[in-house]
């Protein structure tokens, strides 16, 4: 045995004192009788989760995708929370517009496996959950119910739902190791992340959202932009570039695109390559993105934000031209 | 490439790939083969991680819902094995962050002994809390190679599940001893 062996069995003698004790062993058949009581519990609860989801359409996915979307940029655009006073909190993001990003299909399995491999940027506490939507009997009862008049469309077919979401709220609080991994399994310099991020936090607020079913297969979502707050010391930009690379962006490339974007009110819109493409459009005269499914059958969709409101609208049955008019038209 | 069938817990000669592959399939059975093939280990990692029996039960339990879940979206060139204890570990780190950053730490780090000879127990626990502080100075890939080591997994294994070239381990554990063997001083010194 040469030296260095010599020293890392030495090491190894010195650890073995972290070994469970007799009173501290494992107990298996325990762990097993546990692990098929929580086994047994959890699909029926999936599938009753699974059943609601699918009875409320797909209105549900939209507004979670949006959320996460939120969660995930606000990963990036945290704070330290050493100063964590009231005064800290200051910095506000809110939706004014969106910028989309192709994704590639690898990078976005890397990024759910390494999901599923236990990373995280750290800890997402939801302080309010996000309701299921209800349905109401007009636009005016909505209003009443989510503190806003929705807009609607005049020339529309005959509005045959009428539904409200409540919104949700959390904060996450960074565990500047697990995002640093991340950013660094995902190709990206993990440096780009400063030490100041650890344990910072970033609460996020989604507010209530009114969802209007037609009769020709369109449905209008509006609700208030999702609000982050992060604190003011910290350059967004460098995190808007760390997310940029994890989500697949060339280096020099994620560099150029976040020095363009006005970090404090941009929310990223990752569009699978496999999926769709994606392009820049005017609705009602401010800038809007309109997501084009390659699958003929998957309904096109525009989103867009006006006066402090975000608006998704999906065609149903109707082709882009006619999708982009009814937008036009909404009022 | 690690396989099921490589040593210890996994001498077994049904692969963790092929037992995984009937879990996904529906056969409980193969799934609690696995899980009372691996369970030791990854409770041994855990506790070794943790400090504390009730926690490393609790992250043991939320790995192997893991592993199920994973049995859907196995592709056949897996390592199952290697991803196993990789989320062991990083389950098992998240937890620790997640109670340093509620400074909850020095409180339960190290567990109380059962029975025993006072100074033994209060000489066990010092050591324990050295130790755990050494490691905890090192980076986490650092640790987890000395941990994983010490358990006695191969350098091979070691490598698929850190994610670092096979031989590279030699190097990297060498490195790992001397910042321990520093950081233990330090601790030991500082008494």
């Amino acid at each position: 045995m040469n030296e260095q062996e010599h020293e890392i069995r030495e090491t190894l003698e010195r650890l073995a004192v972290l070994a469970p004790d007799p009173s501290e062993s494992a107990a298996p058949a325990d762990a097993l009788a546990r692990f098929r009581h929580h086994n047994a519990a959890r699909p029926r609860a999936a599938g009753l989760a699974s059943i609601r989801r699918q009875t409320i359409m797909s209105t549900r996915r939209v507004v979670s995708v949006g959320l996460t979307l939120v969660v995930a940029l606000a990963v990036l655009m945290a704070f330290p929370s050493v100063r964590a006073a009231a005064s800290d909190f200051l910095g506000l993001f809110r939706v004014q517009q969106f910028a989309p990003i192709s994704v590639s299909p690898q990078q976005l399995a890397l990024l759910e496996q390494l999901g599923e491999e236990g990373l995280a940027p750290g800890e997402f506490v939801v302080t309010q959950e996000l309701g299921e939507p209800e349905t109401v009997d007009s636009p005016k009862v909505a209003a009443a119910v989510a503190g806003f008049m929705p807009k609607t469309l005049p020339n529309r077919g005959a509005l045959i739902r009428t539904y409200v979401m409540t919104g949700g709220a959390g904060y996450l609080t960074v565990d500047l190791a697990g995002a640093r991994a991340i950013v660094e399994a995902a190709g990206a310099d993990p440096l780009l992340l400063p030490d100041s991020l650890d344990g910072a936090r970033v609460d996020v607020t989604v507010y209530d959202s009114v969802g209007q079913l037609y009769d020709n297969g369109v449905l209008l979502l509006q609700s208030p932009s999702p609000d982050v707050n992060y604190p003011t010391d910290v350059d967004p930009t460098v995190l808007g570039e760390a997310l940029l690379q994890v989500l697949g962006t060339e280096p020099s490339e994620a560099h150029r695109i976040a020095q363009s974007i006005d970090w404090t009110s941009t929310l990223l819109l990752p569009v699978p390559q496999e999926l769709g493409t994606y392009r820049e459009v005017t609705v009602n005269g401010v800038g809007g993105v309109l997501l084009e499914p390659f699958d003929s059958k998957a309904e096109k969709a525009v989103v867009w934000q006006q006066d402090g409101m975000v608006y998704m609208m999906r065609a149903g049955q109707l082709s882009v031209d006619e999708l982009l008019a009814q937008a036009n038209s909404v009022r | 490439m690690l396989s099921g069938a490589a040593r210890g817990p996994m001498t077994d000669t049904t692969s963790d790939t092929s037992l995984l592959a009937r879990t996904a399939r529906g056969d409980a059975a193969a799934f609690e083969a696995l899980f009372q093939r691996h369970y030791d280990r990854v409770y041994g990692i855990l506790f070794r991680l943790v400090g504390e029996r009730g926690e490393a039960e609790d992250v043991a339990q939320e790995v192997f819902l893991r592993l199920h879940d994973h049995a859907r979206r196995q592709r056949p060139d897996d390592n199952v094995t290697a991803w196993l204890y990789r989320v062991a570990t990083n389950l098992g780190y998240n937890a620790l962050r997640s109670r340093r950053r509620r400074a909850q730490r020095n409180m339960v780090l190290v567990p109380s002994p059962a029975g025993g000879d006072v100074d033994t127990v209060l000489a066990r626990r010092e050591e324990r809390r050295a130790v755990r502080a050494a490691l905890s100075r090192l980076t986490e890939r650092e640790a987890q190679l000395l941990i994983l080591r010490q358990m006695e997994f191969s350098y091979a294994e070691c490598a698929a599940i850190v994610g670092v070239a096979p031989g590279s381990v030699g190097a990297l554990l060498a490195r790992a001893g001397r910042a321990f063997r520093a950081a233990y001083e330090r601790e030991r010194g500082g008494e």
